[in-house]
């Protein structure tokens, strides 16, 4: 009996580990206008990381385009984006949303 | 000889008054970014004067002055929301003259401690950002506050000469406007800033007007990696004050004033994206002084930056 109760256990956690996987992970994608040197895109990744359910910010100076990723299953407000990048001192140019789902 | 003095040292006086925060090391920019904003920037700068001068020509000094001044300038701007800084600016000061007296042997006259202290808004008002740059305008204004003595005294109980102070006395007023225009690897800046000097015990410093220039490149990297890349920038400026004289009881000072214009290369090394240290080397190219007075020699000038 307490065999069966740990198998199920066990079975259980890994069909969760498995869906925790599977869950949709939201990659913004933010040309920001105004960007040209280090100091800058530091002051810009801090606003950032401070807006909700992010999760990791990527900085590309030469593209002018900054990576926002979403913490697993969790949806940034775009108008908290465009606001962060605005209180940075910086201008939005585009803004697109992409989900990549994991294996 | 003493009249002299007192004017060689006015001078000094206002042309040791510093710009506000810069990239350039000292045209103000538009820019409310970066080490523009939520920073600290402290830097070091001595000014010699020995060379005296009247009516443009160099003249023998009979009483072979020389000035040394040392300046550590603390400035911190704060951001307030992204088209506004607030720049508080102070300063520790030594200033030390060296002059002979008829029949007497070598004097020195010095003071040490703080300085004036200037407070400044940046509202940046026209904004047009593109990839890699921008275009930006902002108007300065502030106010500069007598937390400089200005009551030091001699051995004898003499009071020292305005200029040897370390303050003015006066609350003062800075006005300006700063345009900004940068791409890439290139930056160009210009600002223009007068100030409205007032009077402090019957002496009044000359109201300034300061026009800068400042073009900047970055030497490397070519392309940047990450923004964690070391960066290496080379900036030239241009900086021109023009000093109107000085009044003492309501009578002009007929050895104060002029117009100084330096050449300023200057080298900036980005070595983590909040922290960046500064050389400048400003050159007097053009001086043209009201009266008698010391000329400027050129003047060194070394800081750092930090981001909080």
């Amino acid at each position: 009996m307490l065999r069966d109760v740990i198998k199920v256990m066990v079975v259980m956690a890994v069909v969760s580990l498995i869906a925790g996987s599977a869950m949709a992970q939201t990659k913004h994608v933010i040309g920001v206008d105004g960007m040209s040197c280090p100091f800058c895109a530091y002051g810009l990744e801090k606003k950032l990381k401070k807006v909700k359910d992010v999760e990791s910010v990527t900085i590309d100076l030469n593209e002018g385009e900054v990576v926002v990723i979403a913490k697993a299953g969790a949806t940034i407000k775009e108008e908290s984006l465009r606001k962060a990048v605005h209180d940075a001192g910086f201008t939005v140019s585009s803004l697109k949303q992409i989900e990549d789902r994991s294996e | 000889m003493k009249r002299t003095v007192f004017a060689v040292i006015v001078l000094l006086s206002m042309n040791c008054s510093v710009a506000g925060q810069v990239l350039p090391f000292f045209t103000d920019t538009a820019l409310t970014v970066g080490f523009e904003s939520n920073a600290l920037r402290t830097f070091s700068r001595v000014v010699v004067r020995n060379q005296l001068r009247s009516e443009g020509q160099e003249v023998p000094d009979p009483s072979d002055q020389d000035v040394f001044v040392f300046a550590q300038v603390f400035a911190v701007p704060v951001r307030i929301n992204s088209d506004t800084v607030f720049t508080a600016v102070t300063r520790v000061l030594h200033k030390q003259l060296n002059f002979t007296a008829p029949g007497s042997s070598r004097e020195q006259l010095s003071d040490t401690g703080l300085g004036d202290t200037t407070l400044l808004v940046k509202r940046r008002f026209y904004v047009d950002n593109f990839q890699g740059g921008g275009i930006q305008l902002a108007l300065l204004g502030g106010v500069k506050l007598p937390t400089g003595d200005d009551n030091q005294r001699d051995n004898q109980g003499n009071l020292l000469p305005p200029g040897l102070q370390l303050g003015t006395g006066s609350v003062d007023v800075p006005v300006g406007l700063v345009f900004t225009a940068f791409k890439d690897r290139i930056g160009f800046n210009s600002s223009f800033l007068y100030q409205f000097n007032n009077e402090s015990n019957g002496f009044r410093f000359g109201d300034e007007t300061k026009v800068n220039l400042a073009f900047g490149y970055r030497l490397f990297p070519k392309q940047y990696t990450s923004f964690q890349d070391k960066v290496l920038n080379a900036y030239l400026e241009v900086n021109t004050v023009v000093s109107q004289r000085a009044s003492l009881n309501d009578q002009s000072v007929p050895d104060s004033g002029g117009t100084t214009v330096f050449l300023t290369p200057g080298i900036q090394a980005v070595l983590h994206p909040r922290f960046l240290v500064e050389a400048a080397f400003q050159i007097p190219v053009v001086q043209e002084l009201n009266g008698t007075q010391l000329s400027f020699s050129p003047t060194a000038n070394v800081g750092i930056r930090v981001l909080f």
